[in-house]
């Protein structure tokens, strides 16, 4: 009996993979003008976006709800009495803490792992695929457990924004004093350490943020998987693969698009790059 | 004899719909002042989800009476309740409800008594009602509805004004009552919201709807002197408490459901407890760290719904955030020299903890520099002296101050944009200076004046009062105005490496010159970034980065 994966919508995981492997996903909420969509299932990228630039009250976000875990995993325990469920980091949503007790409320049924992935976007995308593999090929819990802690220690991310001001008022970048970035054009640069999204830079312009994250996949010892995940620049995407793909040599480049729920927190124009390689130093 | 109103169902709903209309105008400003019980910054947002939940399922009424319109009312804030203070606002609405019963249209004897039984309904929900808040509110609002009637007032207006008057005293009264709000400088949130949503009924009766559009509610204002608002205030509430935990909301429907007897369970679980409903749907809510037993206990009575479980803990330092407060927790503080509003939010907004006024033919003195390094909230200070004769004055200022203090020499403004753009905040002291002195290499510094006299400097004539160009801090054109200097340095460089034009236009330059000057850039220089900043510097009229 196979091991059953979940994830949630965040994952940013290609279409085609997610049906391939298998991979269950529990949507987060967008909450928008008083009302509350399921991400990516009650509310499209193209009309969010156009929304959050057109509105002046942002969207906000929540977590699944215990139920809607609970939901999924009653279903899939029919099918399999292990599942393990990989969650963005507990530090950037309660995502993790709602499948927890889930898991906790149908222990008769089934047994749920719920991994606390630290991570978000491509970079949970990448453990959840690597972990969705391994189940497909017959690996036991205790292998898929492993090979999502490993996978962990291996992925890094990097983002890239059109402008401060839906990470500020989504209040999950770690930073502090004044910083608002709203008198010039800047491009905020972020990337993910220790389960939070920090501020790794501030460029003039969207081509040198886009150099830098080049120069950091380069860079990335054992370079093997990565995901791009974009939310609103198809034209930019095209570009992006070519370059990005004379990197990956034996690995796979994958393109995905942002998840709503992280749109909202990073605002039209935001840009993913996870990649897997050597462990991260710490 | 006043003309006595009635209001039917149509209406009923109306004045709702245009209370939480108004209510939403206010949300940002309520959100600001919630402190208690949890300084998270979402009273205002959980009121207005509340009343707009109502106000959709107001349609589902089975007749055209107002009592079944509130009862439909009632039931949509039940379900659709957010937080502390939504839970609150629904047993308010139950209240309403129950008095108002099957009646077809009220004035108001039964506004009155429906404002009563509201008050009365929103305490019974609680475990220890606290004074200061919106159950204050709701009871000063009632008794003065409730005395106006029995002086013999019948009219909805005049009541609901009284009963409007006595809840703006009664928010203005809270901080005498809350010691929370009181230390904060604050009147309570949810108090406010209360006085909002009925003083827009109030407005809607009184034929207001189209001044409603146009303006927003107040904020009271609190009846004793209370501290400025100050950022430790909220800070120094929780120093030393224990963590907030997690806000955990749900609904559980069932049969035979006994909220005193689920209140009774969870009493001991945490904090700000509230089991509100009836028997076949209770809606909790409490703030506890073990949201999962809560769950687990809530699973065992029935089939539970819209479970929320929020960390506290995260939305308090959201709230922080909101506040705009600066944390002191700055590891290293950069501290600018610069004069000019607009170029002070510039390194303001690019996190720059502080600023010292000055520039070229306003040097900041030793002492000014060095009372900001010692003030900023860091223990490393890197200083941008922006200026030439600014960068010794800092080295002084460096050798008196008792903090590790770095100078990067940044000699005009776009040098210190530039290299406070390199700033890591990740990276240690030596690593920023090297990498912010090493930014200023990045960036091309054009400076136009005006001579001040008649004079010949580098093989150039220069006529009294013509505008002068400076390119990197040297002397290299002049022209009759401001835009032809620019042109001919622009015009003499090299640009094929660069991607971004910024003009900070000072205070001596009009809008019509200013906007002369970017049309021409634009049209000459379409592939680049173009950027027009009101720098509001004295002495030049023009400084550009090219980067």
């Amino acid at each position: 009996m196979e091991v059953k994966i979940v994830t949630d919508s965040t994952a940013d995981i290609p279409l085609e993979l997610v049906g391939e492997l298998d991979i269950r996903i529990v949507p987060l909420y967008v909450n928008f003008q008083g009302k509350t969509y399921r991400d990516n299932v009650d509310i499209s990228r193209e009309e969010l976006y156009s929304r959050m630039i057109s509105s002046p009250i942002l969207p906000t976000t929540s977590q699944p709800s215990p139920a809607d875990f609970t939901r999924l995993y009653l279903e899939l325990s029919c099918e399999s009495r292990e599942i393990v469920s990989i969650h963005l980091g507990s530090k950037l949503s309660g995502t993790y803490a709602a499948a927890l007790a889930a898991g906790e409320m149908v222990k008769d049924k089934c047994h749920v792992e719920v991994v606390d992935s630290s991570l978000v976007s491509g970079a949970l995308g990448l453990v959840v695929i690597s972990a969705g593999r391994l189940a497909r090929a017959g690996g036991s819990l205790e292998m898929v457990l492993a090979n999502i802690k490993d996978v962990i220690s291996r992925v890094r991310a990097y983002g890239l924004l059109e402008s401060f001001k839906y990470v500020l008022h989504g209040g999950r970048l770690n930073v502090v004093g004044s910083l608002l970035g709203n008198v010039l054009n800047v491009k905020p640069f972020l990337k993910m350490r220790d389960g939070m999204v920090h501020l790794g830079g501030i460029l003039r312009t969207r081509s040198q943020g886009l150099d830098k994250i080049f120069n950091l996949i380069k860079d990335t010892p054992a370079l093997e998987d990565v995901i791009i995940s974009h939310s609103t620049t198809p034209d930019e995407i095209l570009k992006l693969k070519e370059r990005f793909g004379s990197l990956v040599g034996n690995g796979r480049l994958y393109v995905s698009r942002l998840a709503p729920v992280l749109g909202v927190h990073g605002g039209p124009g935001t840009l993913v790059v996870a990649a897997q390689g050597g462990a991260l130093l710490k | 004899m006043k003309q006595v109103i009635l209001v039917d169902a149509d209406t009923f709903r109306e004045m709702f719909s245009a209370a939480t209309d108004w209510l939403e105008r206010s949300v940002s400003d309520i959100d600001a002042l919630n402190v208690f019980p949890v300084p998270d910054g979402d009273t205002g947002t959980n009121m207005l989800l509340t009343m707009r939940s109502a106000v959709e399922s107001s349609y589902s009424a089975t007749d055209s009476s107002v009592g079944s319109v509130a009862t439909a009312m009632a039931f949509g804030a039940l379900i659709g309740a957010r937080g502390n203070s939504g839970v609150i606002l629904s047993q308010i609405w139950r209240g309403i409800a129950e008095a108002i019963g099957k009646e077809k249209t009220i004035g108001g004897k039964e506004l009155a008594r429906a404002l009563v039984q509201a008050s009365v309904a929103a305490r019974q929900g609680i475990n220890n009602p606290v004074e200061g808040t919106i159950l204050t509110v709701a009871k000063d609002a009632a008794l003065a509805a409730q005395s106006q009637v029995e002086n013999g007032e019948s009219d909805i207006i005049s009541v609901l004004e009284s009963a409007v008057e006595a809840a703006q005293r009664s928010v203005a009264d809270t901080p005498k009552l809350l010691n929370v709000l009181k230390e904060a400088g604050v009147v309570d949130a949810g108090g406010q919201g209360f006085y909002v949503i009925l003083d827009g009924v109030l407005r809607y009766l009184k034929g207001e709807s189209e001044l409603m559009k146009v303006r927003k509610p107040q904020i009271v204002a609190a009846s004793i002197p209370l501290v400025p608002r100050v950022m430790t205030a909220p800070t120094s509430l929780v120093i030393d408490e224990k963590p907030f935990g997690y806000c955990t909301e749900f609904m559980i429907k069932g049969n035979n459901l006994s909220p005193e007897k689920i209140k009774s369970r969870l009493v001991k679980k945490g904090e700000s407890l509230i089991v509100v409903g009836n028997p076949d749907t209770i809606r909790v809510h409490i703030h506890t760290l073990s949201p999962g037993s809560i769950i687990s206990y809530a699973t065992s009575m029935g089939v539970i719904q819209s479970v929320s479980i929020r960390n506290m803990d995260e939305q308090f330092r959201d709230f922080l955030k909101m506040q705009q407060g600066r944390i002191p927790s700055l590891n290293i503080a950069t501290v600018a020299v610069v004069s000019g509003k607009g170029l002070a939010n510039v390194f303001t907004s690019l996190g720059t903890a502080e600023i010292v006024p000055g520039g070229q033919t306003m040097n900041p003195s030793v002492k000014d520099i060095l009372q900001v390094i010692e003030k900023v909230n860091a223990d490393k200070v890197i200083i941008l002296p922006n200026n030439e004769n600014i960068i010794p004055s800092s080295q002084q200022a460096k050798k008196l101050a008792s903090k590790e203090v770095g100078i990067i020499p940044t000699r005009t403004i776009p040098q210190g944009v530039a290299a406070l753009l390199a700033f890591d905040y990740e990276a240690d002291f030596d690593t920023n200076l090297e990498n912010m002195t090493e930014a200023i290499n990045s960036v091309r510094t054009i400076e136009i004046t005006r001579a001040i006299r008649s004079t010949r400097i580098d093989g150039l004539n220069i006529k009294k009062n013509q505008a002068i160009g400076l390119l990197d801090g040297k002397l290299v054109a002049s022209a009759d105005d401001v835009g032809g200097v620019l042109e001919e340095l622009l015009n003499g460089m090299d640009l094929s490496k660069y991607e971004v034009i910024t003009l900070y236009w000072g205070t001596d330059l009009s809008d019509n010159e200013v906007l002369k000057i970017r049309d021409s850039l634009k049209g000459k220089y379409p592939d680049f970034q173009i950027e027009m900043v009101n720098g509001g510097q004295p002495h030049y009229s023009l400084i550009v980065s090219i980067e």
